[in-house]
């Protein structure tokens, strides 16, 4: 149900940045949830860009987690981050998505896999230690969803904490806001 | 086995979740419109045509049907897993369902019978899940996901909505008869 691979990441090198700098640098992929927003995810836990051309929906569930498809023989649960932090759906042209293909640890200790659904193309950039900001300086909604924050190009991102995403019912998460 | 598992950690948790034992009586695939349910045929008394639908004495249920001289409450659930009041245009079968010594109803657009060996089943991901859905496992059927159910989890939905207090009467006909 996933159309041809657009963008294997895990291993690939050759999108990196340039790290020009002599300070140890680290990478986040900057993943637009909306047309104006975008949040960041530790570069190896994007696994995959994939564009998904049938999502289905289960019953009972809130319009940001009721979706998910089929990849590689297994389902996989996708999560619309804009659609949780302002209840909208995040708005389609057509029945395809992109999805960034996320691997967490949850709290058993097991590797899980997940999905963010994705309003454009993901940009991978290179992060300096200095770059980092308090959480406390996101908005406030993205704080109990973030483990770090930091500021590129005067815009400050929240870098996602997945277990807390996907390790939860959706009753717990939006027991958070 | 233990030390293979744990050194192959990676690989045994990104094995395909294997589809879990299932019981070699048919599958109804219950069309709900906007979602599907799977429930066994073991669990279906009979089906009634919903032009045979009476008006509903209570706010739960979306009407009534008469079967062996029982009143039967017909529900009817949306997406969210709410009862509707009104009947959508499209349902038009109604699916005669017993739990244990009660009956009642749930109306759908339509009906088809599946073996479950020709079904891939999925755990519902605990980010999707929900105490209210009526299924823990679920097959993708027609590029649609159909929540493997029953009589026994539907009845659990409609006791969380408050609904099984509206049927006394179906309750109590049917505990006596089963007295005898």
């Amino acid at each position: 149900m996933t159309s041809s691979i657009q963008h294997e990441v895990s291993i690939d090198n050759a999108s990196a940045p340039e790290n020009t700098s002599a300070a140890p640098e680290l990478s986040a992929w900057l993943l637009p949830i909306s047309p104006t927003h975008s949040v960041a995810v530790g570069r190896y836990e994007v696994k995959y860009i994939e564009s998904v051309n049938a999502v289905v929906s289960l019953p009972g569930l809130p319009a940001f987690c009721e979706q998910g498809f089929m990849w590689r023989n297994r389902f996989i649960p996708a999560l619309d981050v804009w659609s949780l932090l302002t209840r909208r759906r995040m708005p389609s042209r057509n029945s395809e998505h992109l999805a960034a293909i996320i691997m967490y640890e949850n709290v058993q200790g097991d590797l899980a896999v997940g999905a963010i659904l994705l309003a454009g193309v993901p940009k991978l950039v290179g992060v300096a230690v200095a770059q980092s900001v308090a959480i406390t300086e996101l908005h406030q909604e993205w704080q109990l969803l973030a483990h770090a924050a930091f500021k590129d190009e005067n815009t400050t991102y929240p870098v996602l904490d997945l277990r807390c995403l996907f390790d939860k019912t959706p009753t717990d998460l939006l027991s958070l806001h | 086995m233990k030390q293979d598992n744990e050194n192959n950690y990676g690989a045994q948790t990104l094995q395909v979740v294997a589809p879990a034992s299932h019981s070699a009586e048919p599958l109804a695939l219950i069309n709900c419109g906007e979602f599907s349910l799977l429930i066994s045929s073991k669990d279906i008394v009979t089906l009634i045509s919903a032009q045979k639908l009476l008006a509903s004495k209570t706010a739960h249920a979306c009407g009534e049907v008469e079967f062996e001289q029982k009143v039967i409450p017909v529900f009817v659930f949306n997406k969210a897993l709410q009862l509707q009041p009104r009947l959508p245009s499209a349902h038009m079968t109604v699916v005669v369902l017993q739990h244990e010594s009660r009956l009642f109803a749930i109306c759908c657009s339509g009906l088809e019978k599946l073996n479950a060996a020709d079904l891939h089943f999925h755990k519902v991901p605990l980010s999707m899940s929900n105490r209210k859905q009526p299924f823990a496992e679920f097959a993708i059927v027609n590029n649609i996901a159909a929540g493997l159910s029953s009589a026994a989890e539907l009845w659990r939905l409609l006791s969380l909505r408050k609904a099984v207090q509206t049927m006394p009467l179906v309750q109590m006909q049917v505990l006596i008869q089963g007295a005898g």
